[in-house]
């Protein structure tokens, strides 16, 4: 059996039209954004309307059809372009769109996928809570019966899109006495809900143009239909969701990387010191090939991990029971790339800052841009740290890299 | 309103590499684009249906990776694709020409002809108009905009600095300029439809009823030699001083010029 890993037709083709598109459309404009920390909303419309809000999510539903592969593709190349515009995407669909289609009921997909998927609605995911980041199963919003309703009270903090989302996907506690196994639920709350409001907007190093928001539910009165998945199983239904996210985030920072690595290469032709090009001097070489190589590498993870997820996803999309080790593996995979993407990308950027010189910390030059947008991916959906935890979790388990 | 959109694939210019031992352009492993004229050539078809109704269908000649940009000519809002694919076939414009009119008379009744007005690669601007002569229709070359009014087109001819606009009886053929319009990006969803749920027709010499022995004298169109021109050197300045200076200057630098050869 060959190991055949190259991209379709298709894929190529949809690559090549996200590369144009997020060039000619959005790069223009993403000093600006950054500059006015102002949602860009003119550009998520165009976007929407290139159909890139759905991507991943099966055509009867309003998305592409493109499956994780695709929606990698995307963010990889929306990555290159701006980080703050790849997270606002990236949380719409990884962590919004996604689960409405994974565990949706018929209804609940008419209502909220297809304006969804095909972007008429911006949609959030709102689990993080002040005392409960890391360890998520330790929130303490909560979710009591009234009748056949739901009423949430408590605050979310850290929502990617909080403020602007049409459709947020909540977790708070239905069963304390479960704990996080079975007492967590999943709940699709509407902006326009009486009890929900957005609280403060955060003021960040980076990714500005993405906003940061906390919510807050008083008395927030949430239909029974509204249950996303089954009762008590919410923390399920985020930890699967994240699996893919992670692996669309990675996809974002795969892009940054090779942005990063082509404004070194062109600024060490270019830039000539000592009588010649900085890019003959070793030292400037050999953090070029560094790059390079963890470009490489990332690259693989990023699509045979998304492969996987594909796979994972259209599973848990039919119904279907999965089986344990494979979802172990898409867990840790999806945490292994995530971490090192996010930290590759650190890397490159940190390398192409160096190659800069005083240039690279100079506003207005989108190195110093890149550098503050790239922290955060080590930290948001899941830490690396706890990342790390995940992988070494199973490599105890199974006494080493397990692969089947 | 059937609009026929004659297409080109070229390589993709982005990656081109030169062999540096040889001078030649290295075309080997280089993704096939849609050729950037034709692609406004699409999107004139496409407006005009928009506004008017009807078909917009594609054809192109050309080898079998010639089928990409014809997907995305689909992924842009085509209806239909039809590949001219044979190893019999040159490529020379008159043969181009020739084969798509056999092609075009094959699929049935049109009423606009479009192509763009030259192909990134061969640079010609050779087929649109040929293509016209034999299916004996009017030509209207290098047009920056088409319109439809009272059942004829009003085409807007780019003549240098000048335009004019000609009005023509349908069916018609013209050629688009490469700035005419902004082509539509292929939507996520334009790109699935393109290779799920629309298909390219492809045909070979025996799929056309050629009557005529086209090779046999040869293509009268051959490219002998390929060379970058030779460039004289010229210089310009402005004399800015007042004018009769300005002519004494110049005088004296005719002088010199005529005396130092």
């Amino acid at each position: 059996m060959p190991f055949d890993f190259s991209f379709t037709r298709e894929q190529e083709l949809f690559r090549r039209t996200c590369r144009d598109f997020f060039r000619e459309e959005i790069e223009p404009t993403v000093e600006r954004v950054d500059e006015e920390e102002a949602f860009p909303e003119e550009n998520i419309r165009k976007i929407a309307e290139m159909g890139l809000m759905g991507v991943p999510a099966p055509r009867e539903y309003g998305g592409g059809g493109m499956g994780e592969v695709g929606y990698a593709i995307m963010l990889e190349e929306l990555g290159r372009v701006c980080s703050a515009h790849a997270t606002i995407v990236g949380a719409h669909i990884g962590l919004c769109v996604t689960p409405l289609w994974l565990y949706g009921t018929e209804e609940q997909r008419r209502e909220y996928l297809v304006p969804a998927a095909r972007g008429e609605k911006l949609g959030a995911f709102a689990l993080t809570e002040p005392a409960a980041g890391s360890d998520a199963g330790a929130i303490s919003t909560t979710a009591d019966r009234r009748g056949e309703d739901f009423i949430l009270n408590g605050e979310k903090i850290f929502i990617t899109n909080g403020d602007r989302a049409d459709i947020i996907i909540v977790f708070a506690v239905t069963e304390k006495m479960l704990g996080a196994a079975g007492g967590i639920t999943a709940f699709i709350v509407e902006k326009g809900y009486p009890g929900f409001s957005v609280g403060k907007i955060e003021e960040k190093m980076g990714i500005k143009g993405s906003t940061t928001a906390e919510l807050v539910f008083r008395d927030c009165r949430v239909p029974r239909e509204n249950v996303l998945g089954p009762l008590g199983l919410g923390l399920i239904v985020a930890l699967t969701t994240l699996d893919g996210g992670r692996c669309g985030l990675a996809a974002g920072t795969l892009g940054g990387a090779q942005a990063a690595l082509e404004a070194a290469v062109r600024f060490a032709k270019r830039r000539r010191r000592l009588g010649k090009p900085i890019a003959e001097n070793q030292a400037v070489q050999w953090m070029l090939a560094d790059t390079a190589m963890e470009i490489h590498a990332a690259r693989y993870m990023v699509y045979h991990t998304a492969t996987m997820v594909d796979e994972y996803y259209e599973m848990v999309a039919r119904g279907e029971r999965v089986p344990r080790p494979f979802r172990e593996l898409v867990t840790r995979d999806a945490a292994m790339v995530k971490t090192f993407c996010s930290e590759a990308a650190t890397r490159a950027i940190d390398r192409c800052l160096q190659i800069h010189g005083g240039l690279g910390c100079v506003e207005g030059f989108n190195v110093e841009k890149s550098f503050r947008d790239a922290l955060i991916a080590e930290i948001y959906e899941g830490t690396n740290e706890i990342q790390r935890l995940i992988i070494a979790r199973d490599v105890l388990e199974k006494g080493g890299y397990w692969a089947p | 309103m059937n609009t026929i959109v004659c297409v080109k694939a070229i390589y993709s210019p982005e990656r081109i590499t030169v062999d540096k031992r040889t001078g030649k352009v290295v075309l080997r492993g280089l993704p096939t684009i849609l050729n950037p004229p034709d692609r406004v050539a699409v999107e004139a078809a496409l407006r005009l249906r928009d506004a008017h109704g009807g078909k917009v269908s594609t054809i192109t000649m050309g080898r079998t990776e010639a089928e990409d940009p014809l997907r995305e000519a689909l992924a842009m809002g085509v209806d239909e694709a039809y590949l001219l694919c044979d190893e019999a076939f040159g490529d020379e414009p008159h043969t181009t020409a020739t084969l798509l009119s056999y092609a075009i008379r094959k699929m049935g009744a049109f009423d606009l002809i479009l192509c763009g007005a030259r192909s990134l690669d061969g640079n010609n601007a050779q087929v649109g108009p040929q293509l016209g002569e034999l299916l004996d229709l009017p030509v209207v070359a290098e047009v920056g905009d088409v319109r439809l009014e009272e059942g004829r087109l009003m085409a807007e001819e780019r003549l240098g600095n000048n335009a004019r606009v000609v009005k023509t009886p349908l069916p018609a053929l013209a050629t688009l300029c490469e700035d005419a319009y902004k082509p539509r990006y292929p939507s996520t969803w334009g790109i699935y439809e393109a290779y799920h749920l629309k298909t390219v027709t492809w045909w070979s010499r025996k799929d056309l009823d050629i009557t005529e022995e086209l090779e046999a004298e040869g293509p009268p169109v051959q490219t002998r030699r390929v060379f970058p021109p030779e460039l004289e050197e010229r210089r310009q300045e402005i004399l800015r001083d007042p004018p009769a200076e300005a002519a004494r200057e110049l005088a004296r630098r005719i002088l010199r010029l005529g005396r130092d050869g």
